[in-house]
């Protein structure tokens, strides 16, 4: 039996009535679309080496240990690939509705942690492929995101991997197995111990986050409800280039810019109160002298002076922030990643939700989150079929009302903005505001 | 003349692997110079690796696209899996790895040398090493590399450090790598001619002392278990034994310098040591390491104060055949 990690444990615990931690990853192709069984076999093609999709969490009785992964005896393909059709609409409102709902419906603990959606019926005869992993699943060693999984270049040339399931275990042997864990390994139950220790310190943690957040009703990290809803954006990579080459900054603050334009403009449109400054959380941010590095997370922390009326000023502030220090080096990620021959960049974003979760999980004075990946220069095929657009999804970490998550596919750049469903009236005007801040530069 | 680099390369782990990986990568970015050219390797553990992919022909940017693209790739991951020990079986882990290394220590009071005493206390390891050496034979089959590779271990029965490559190369190159990257109390020891031989890591955390004598006209050293400064704070796990390994790694380059050789020693920052974490075989630390490395490494090597190394580097880069310089700007 393998045990749960206790970073993905701890990512487990975050998990409640209000905040998923699964996200989502949506692949847009067009032309006509492969068959359901063609799908099928290509993803249980794939997933014969990983072995996460077939397992399933199961609970150690009286919580003594760490969950484990355990096969599905049950596990069928049918259960996590499933077909939907849109309603016929002008526009991809019934796109952003589903995936709202997709985002908002939690995953079943008792299954493996998966879903995978083929969506027909979107405008211009175009259709989706819509991933959904659990952040537990999505570490990059044991699991990855499955639509980045299912590129035709990808050799599976092996038959490693394929094994018949194991049974389930039985109560016994799952405490014989946590206490067999707890014996054998010291490094094990020293862990354990220090857990048990901290366990007064966390909850009192968690209760005072709670009372403080209380205290500031009109803040954007106001608590949220379980429900959301979700817009996109697209800048062109030519455009945010530009801004890049005009202002002398780097395509991180340009992409920042665009997100304190996205809510200022949501915050001005509907009339909400316009705060001097909001904090927003950058995971996979490197090079910035203000870059903190909180427990194992390499994150930047820069505030978005949303209330300044010049969009330019606004650049220059959010410049002044990531560049301070002898390293000037924001576009680094981009260069450490720019050749990509497989779709790798919805897991390597996966690991910045996962980061900027265990974060915020205990801050409360985030008041947004914003993630950016490049993604591939050249075209990612599925079936013969090109990707002509992808979008992150990602949920809201902590109690922060709007998240956005940037990702790039050959020539553009891609948005996705989630908000909670009942504290956030007219998105739309976030993802307006997005594209009209980099507009406005140029 | 041509100019000849020794090119030391330290353990780590998984995030000393992705750690060395990238600052090489940026190395080669910034100077132009090939590692793979390098006249003479000394690999250590994760350097025992590196070198190997080195010395296989692969340019250090594929190996560091390889382990950041590993996550769309389901063969490198179940590799990884497999060397994070996350399927490994249970094993009864109570007996020490080597009862007469440590006794022997122990014996040489005052001169005891800590880390094999901790070596050989530590349980028996019950990760294998088999993917280690599955990935060497691919690159180099059976054979030993033309160029020199020097891959360190210690044996186990006389805590004696052997060599592979130096003191003798009968053995098989993946067997050399595995047994230098057996880290005692998680790998399982190698065996090979019935002696059990663990990390070299355990004699030193970069072995550059092999060097004395060579004739070099520059020596890089890389060391991801060190840390550049010695305010990290002792309380922290990760920061005590960096401090301890950073001694010992500043003893064997002050002892380099002394013997003649100009010496470009790279080490994380604080920052690259809190992404990599005390636990070197954490996979999943891959993204955090190399992201903090590639703007960590860049601003370290254009800092003035280590030109003369890099303009060593330059030079060697200029004399290099063609296609290296080829594939040194990808």
């Amino acid at each position: 039996m393998e045990r749960m990690t206790p970073k993905d444990a701890a990512i487990l615990e975050l998990e409640d009535d209000v905040s998923a931690a699964h996200g989502l990853t949506i692949g847009i192709f067009e032309g006509p679309q492969p068959s359901f069984d063609d799908l099928q076999d290509r993803i249980e093609d794939r997933i014969r080496l990983v072995p996460r999709y077939r397992q399933r969490l199961m609970n150690v009785p009286l919580g003594i240990e760490r969950p484990v992964w355990v096969d599905d005896p049950n596990f069928s393909i049918d259960f996590h690939v499933r077909a939907t059709a849109l309603p016929k609409r002008r526009g991809r409102d019934p796109f952003n509705a589903f995936v709202s709902r997709c985002l908002s419906q939690r995953l079943d603990r008792g299954k493996p942690l998966w879903e995978l959606w083929i969506v027909s019926g979107l405008p211009k005869r175009q259709w989706a492929l819509v991933s959904k992993v659990h952040y537990t699943v999505i570490d990059g060693v044991s699991g990855a995101d499955i639509l980045g999984l299912l590129a035709d270049d990808i050799e599976v040339h092996s038959t490693i991997g394929q094994r018949m399931p194991r049974p389930l275990p039985g109560n016994g042997a799952l405490i014989l197995d946590a206490v067999g864990d707890l014996v054998f390994d010291p490094l094990e139950s020293a862990r354990v111990a220090w857990n048990i220790a901290n366990t007064p310190i966390r909850t009192m943690k968690r209760l005072t986050a709670g009372a403080q957040r209380a205290a500031s009703p009109d803040a954007l990290s106001r608590s949220a409800g379980p429900h959301r809803k979700w817009q996109s954006a697209v800048v062109p990579l030519d455009d945010l280039r530009a801004v890049r080459n005009k202002h002398g900054c780097s395509t991180t603050d340009v992409i920042l810019a665009a997100v304190g334009g996205g809510i200022r403009n949501y915050l001005v449109e509907v009339g909400r109160p316009l705060p001097e400054m909001i904090t927003v959380v950058v995971p996979l941010a490197v090079g910035a002298a203000s870059a903190g590095i909180s427990g194992q997370v390499t994150t930047l922390t820069a505030q978005l002076p949303i209330a300044e009326e010049d969009p330019a000023v606004r650049l220059g502030v959010i410049h002044a922030q990531t560049s301070s220090g002898a390293a000037r080096t924001g576009a680094t990620a981009g260069r450490t990643l720019r050749r990509q021959e497989n779709f790798v960049a919805p897991s390597i974003l996966a690991q910045g939700v996962r980061s900027t979760m265990l974060e915020t999980g205990s801050n409360d004075r985030v008041d947004t989150v914003a993630i950016n990946v490049p993604g591939p220069e050249q075209s990612i095929e599925v079936l013969g079929k090109e990707m002509v657009e992808t979008y992150p999804v990602i949920p809201l970490p902590g109690r922060v009302q709007i998240a956005m998550a940037a990702m790039s596919l050959r020539d553009d750049v891609y948005f996705g903005i989630t908000a909670d469903y009942d504290t956030v009236q007219g998105l739309r005007h976030a993802s307006a505001g997005v594209v009209a801040e980099v507009v406005s530069l140029l | 003349m041509k100019t000849n680099i020794g090119l030391v390369l330290g353990g780590g782990g998984i995030a000393g692997f992705a750690y060395m990986t990238t600052t090489l990568s940026v190395l080669q970015q910034i100077t132009g110079w090939d590692p793979r050219e390098a006249d003479v390797i000394v690999g250590t553990s994760a350097g025992a690796n590196v070198g190997g992919l080195l010395r296989g022909g692969r340019p250090i940017g594929e190996s560091l696209d390889d382990i950041m693209t590993m996550p769309a790739n389901p063969r490198s991951m179940a590799r990884m899996r497999e060397l994070s020990g996350r399927e490994a079986d249970r094993t009864f882990r109570f007996l020490p790895t080597s009862v007469p290394m440590v006794t022997r220590e122990l014996m040489r009071g005052p001169f005891l040398r800590p880390s094999r005493v901790v070596s050989g206390a530590l349980p028996n390891g019950n990760v294998r090493t088999d993917t280690i050496g599955d990935r060497m034979i691919e690159l180099h089959g059976e054979t030993w590399p033309d160029r020199d590779l020097w891959v360190t271990t210690v044996r186990l029965h006389d805590s004696e450090r052997v060599t592979f490559g130096l003191d003798r190369s009968d053995v098989a190159l993946g067997t050399a790598v595995e047994a230098s990257s057996a880290i005692p109390g998680y790998f399982r020891p190698v065996t090979i001619d019935g002696f059990r031989y663990v990390d070299g890591g355990t004699h030193s955390p970069t072995n550059a002392d092999l060097l004395e004598g060579r004739d070099l006209d520059l020596i890089v050293v890389v060391a991801p278990m060190s840390v550049d400064s010695y305010s990290t704070g002792w309380m922290t796990l990760n920061g005590a034994l960096r401090v301890f390994w950073k001694k010992q790694i500043e003893r064997e380059v002050a002892q380099l310098r002394e013997w003649g050789y100009p010496v470009l020693l790279l080490e994380p920052t604080i920052e690259e040591a809190r992404a990599m974490g005390p636990t070197m075989m954490d996979p999943t630390r891959i993204v955090n390491v190399v992201l903090q490395t590639s703007s960590a490494a860049r601003s370290a090597m254009t800092a003035s104060r280590l030109g003369a190394e890099l303009d060593i580097l330059r030079q060697a880069a200029a004399e290099q055949p063609a296609e290296s310089n080829d594939r040194s700007t990808r």
